[in-house]
C-alpha cells in the first residue's frame, strides 16, 4: 500500500496490544536510504513511554506493524526514552 | 544529516540538475510496509512542461530515485526524469 506522508500527521499511534502511544506530529526520512526513518510522536501516553520533560519521542519506523486508519507499532515495555534514542534502541535490538 | 523532517521539506523548491525550477514540494509517497520512499508530489511551476510527468489534479509525480540532493532546495536528476517519460 502506498501512503502520502502528510496523511500520517495527526494520526494516533497504538501498540499492537492496544496501548495508545501518542499522536504523530512529523515524519523523518533518511535521504540516503530513501526510506522513512521515524515517526515523531507528541502527546505521549506516559503509560507507554516515559518522556520526562521532553515534548515527544521519535519512534523508529521499523517498529511499525500496520498503517491504516490508525498506526500500530510493536508492543514495547514501558521504558525511558530520550527524544532521539533511535541509535541506542537499534543497538539493544541487535544485541538480542 | 541525512535524516530530514518531512514537515520542514514541504513547500521546498524543487529544481532539476540543469537549474530549471520545477515547482514546490507538496507531499511524498512511500510504501507503507517497507517505508521506502517512492515519489515526490510537486506543485509544478507555471512555465514547466508537465507533459512528461504522471499527473493527478494539479500535481506532478517525480520518482524518488531521481532525487540527487535535499538541502535548501531539492535537486532532481534531469536525465532520470527525462528517460522515464
Amino acid at each position: 500500500m502506498e501512503i502520502e506522508l502528510s496523511s500520517l500527521y495527526g494520526q494516533d499511534l497504538y501498540t499492537d496490544r492496544g496501548i495508545r502511544v501518542g499522536k504523530i506530529e512529523d515524519v523523518t526520512v533518511d535521504i540516503k536510504e530513501k526510506r522513512i526513518s521515524g515517526l515523531a510522536v507528541k502527546n505521549v501516553n506516559p503509560n507507554a513511554f516515559s518522556v520526562g520533560k521532553r515534548k515527544g519521542v521519535i519512534i523508529p519506523y521499523r517498529w511499525v506493524t500496520a498503517i491504516g486508519d490508525i498506526v500500530l507499532i510493536k508492543h514495547v515495555k514501558r521504558r525511558v526514552m530520550e527524544s532521539e534514542t533511535e541509535e541506542e534502541t537499534e543497538r539493544t535490538k541487535e544485541s538480542k | 544529516m541525512e535524516k530530514v523532517s518531512v514537515l520542514k521539506l514541504s513547500e521546498k523548491r524543487v529544481m532539476d540538475s540543469e537549474g530549471v525550477e520545477m515547482g514546490v514540494l507538496h507531499n511524498i509517497i512511500a510504501e507503507a510496509g517497507t517505508g521506502a520512499l517512492k515519489e515526490l508530489v510537486v506543485k509544478p511551476a507555471e512555465d514547466l512542461d508537465t507533459s512528461k510527468f504522471r499527473k493527478e489534479d494539479e500535481y506532478i509525480f517525480i520518482p524518488f530515485d531521481a532525487v540527487k540532493a535535499i538541502k535548501d532546495v531539492i535537486i532532481v536528476d534531469s536525465e532520470k526524469i527525462r528517460t522515464r517519460a
